[in-house]
């Protein structure tokens, strides 16, 4: 999200405890990138790390780390929201791979 | 996915597996092919697989791909057995067209259309992220969510007459503040009055063809003058809106045993509490973009009061959604009418039609590009009866905005617009580049299907020579 943005990680940002449950893990990672997409239109608040403590079917939990834009600094696009079209969530391996269409 | 020929310009997807309805999509010979390799012929069969549609899964000449629907696309569902889909509707609620009229000619205010298009730069809030210069709390954000276009007038900031003419007065039917979040209200507290960016759009445009001029003189418009176009819609809080109701769906669906091909198709019977609570917060949503509407049109008028010489006088065509769903009477049923990127046009008679232009018809303002032209339309009796009362919308994307990147240089684009006596500003060349004219349909050729197919009038043409991109 951040590269899509074109947004550097930068210093500083307040790391806050996260935490979605949902029926499913398409669902869960929806969640996930709306609260970015959310934090940065909104509060302009930018993510930059995320250490995740569970990642199961059901629950998402975890640490992230949110700084807040610079003066004069915007995103190079608006993400107007994460969409369920074409959404896939595989895991292989011990890994998570996800398919996702942004509406932009 | 085929679509069969079944009219000159009207192919269809016959009933099968899950649809309930048939697919009707409205295209030329040309457009067909494209239409089917992007699989939009799919998502119109799949939007057919909806409780309670009826009549037909419909797409629009300018249609294309989308997420879940295609834009383009129009369903109808019965009041008392149907659903409601926010994916049929759109993230933007209530993405729409504002047209100004001015009383001055274009040829009056081209010599200083550079001045005009800095004050508008300046003036209204355009780009990725830049906030408008209202900030509002969350109880007067409500209230804009309740009156609408009203709000914005009632504070000085427009005139009553601006009213009269927009599209259901200015203000939704059924909006409910209470059914919208507390973070689609933290989302648009800071955005009324803002353009925002992608394709939304405010251009300096010149009446250079009349077809109808009765329509034309009772939209008050008329060869040469300089008119004034203006694409945005919800922002933030509309997008929140749509996102808060993909989430809470589900539930409904699972009680009423409801499965669908495509998750973003997710959708409420109307009256479960799902349902109701969207089309009360979609509504709200709707209210904001009339009220950002107006506020652009405030900001316009500033402008234009500091760049010319002359009043320019700007009143008010028409205001209207292409992203909404509402209730509608049809052949004497009760329907809920979701147009995704597609035009509600209420023929001439029709008494939903505002006064003022009953005999005309509802204007239909459907913009091109910045290279080529827009238009006005208005709808005929053949909509009314073939696509509930529907157009299109706009040109239609033929490429996404990262091929569009891809093939676009912006300075090219720039040096192609002044040549064609286009004045252009934006924050962002880039996104200036991925908006190029290439990137879209033919609008010439899409108003032309709605006109051959027997759905629309054409009023005027409008021909670009200044345009503002977020």
């Amino acid at each position: 999200m951040r590269s899509l943005w074109a947004l550097p990680a930068g210093k500083g940002g307040r790391s806050e405890p996260f935490g979605f449950e949902a029926e499913d893990r398409e669902s869960l990672l929806v969640m996930w990138l709306e609260e970015a997409i959310f934090r940065l239109s909104a509060r302009g608040e930018l993510l930059t790390e995320a250490r995740f403590s569970e990642a199961s079917a059901k629950a998402l939990r975890g640490t992230a780390r949110w700084r807040p834009l610079a003066k004069g600094e915007r995103p190079r696009l608006e993400v107007k929201a994460a969409t369920y079209h074409g959404l896939k969530v595989l895991r292989r391996a011990g890994r998570y791979s996800a398919t996702v269409i942004l509406d932009v | 996915m085929k679509a069969h020929k079944v009219g000159d310009f009207v192919w269809e997807i016959p009933k099968s597996g899950a649809m309930r309805v048939p697919g009707r999509i409205f295209a030329s010979q040309d457009m067909i092919g494209r239409i089917e390799r992007e699989r939009v012929a799919e998502q119109v069969a799949n939007v057919a697989c909806l409780p309670g549609i009826v009549g037909a899964s419909l797409a629009m000449p300018d249609c294309h791909w989308g997420y879940g629907a295609p834009v383009g696309g129009v369903a109808a569902t019965d009041a008392r057995t149907g659903v409601v889909s926010p994916g049929l509707v759109g993230y933007d609620i209530s993405c729409g067209m504002r047209l100004l009229a001015s009383g001055l000619d274009a040829a009056a205010v081209r010599p200083n259309a550079g001045a005009l298009m800095d004050a508008l730069h300046a003036g209204v809030a355009s780009g990725v992220g830049k906030g408008g210069a209202i900030r509002l709390g969350a109880r007067e954000l409500e209230t804009v969510l309740a009156q609408g276009a009203r709000w914005v007038v009632e504070r000085g900031r427009g005139e009553p007459k601006d009213l009269e003419v927009l599209e259901d007065g200015g203000l939704a039917a059924g909006a409910d503040p209470g059914k919208v979040s507390a973070r689609a209200l933290e989302r648009g507290g800071g955005q009324l009055g803002t353009l925002g960016s992608g394709n939304h759009f405010l251009e300096l445009q010149e009446v250079d063809e009349v077809y109808d001029e009765t329509a034309a003189a009772a939209f008050g418009l008329r060869r040469g003058q300089f008119v004034l176009m203006i694409h945005t819609g919800s922002r933030g809080l509309g997008y929140q809106v749509c996102t808060d109701a993909l989430t809470a769906m589900p539930a409904a669906m699972r009680r009423a045993q409801i499965s669908l091909p495509d998750r973003q198709l997710a959708c409420a019977p109307l009256d479960s509490r799902e349902g109701r609570d969207y089309l009360g917060a979609m509504a709200a949503a709707a209210n904001f973009a009339r009220a950002n509407r107006q506020e652009i049109t405030h900001a316009a008028r500033k402008a234009c009061a500091a760049a010319l010489p002359e009043d320019a006088r700007l009143c008010v065509v028409y205001d209207l959604s292409h992203n909404l769903a509402t209730m509608e009477e049809h052949g004497g049923r009760k329907l809920c009418v979701h147009r995704k990127g597609a035009t509600r046009a209420f023929p001439a008679g029709h008494p939903s039609v505002t006064p003022a232009y009953r005999a005309a018809g509802q204007p239909v303002l459907v913009p091109g590009t910045m290279g080529t032209a827009s238009y006005v339309l208005v709808g005929t009796d053949g909509a009314l009866r073939d696509t509930f009362a529907s157009l299109c919308h706009g040109a239609g994307r033929v490429m996404s905005r990262t091929e569009a990147s891809k093939r676009v240089r912006p300075a090219e684009l720039k040096a192609r617009l002044d040549r064609y006596g286009v004045t252009a500003r934006t924050d962002s060349w880039k996104g200036f580049a991925e908006e190029a004219p290439e990137a879209y349909k033919d609008v010439a050729e899409v108003v032309e299907v709605c006109v051959q197919a027997g759905l629309a009038k054409k009023v005027v043409r409008l021909k670009p020579f200044g345009v503002l991109k977020g």
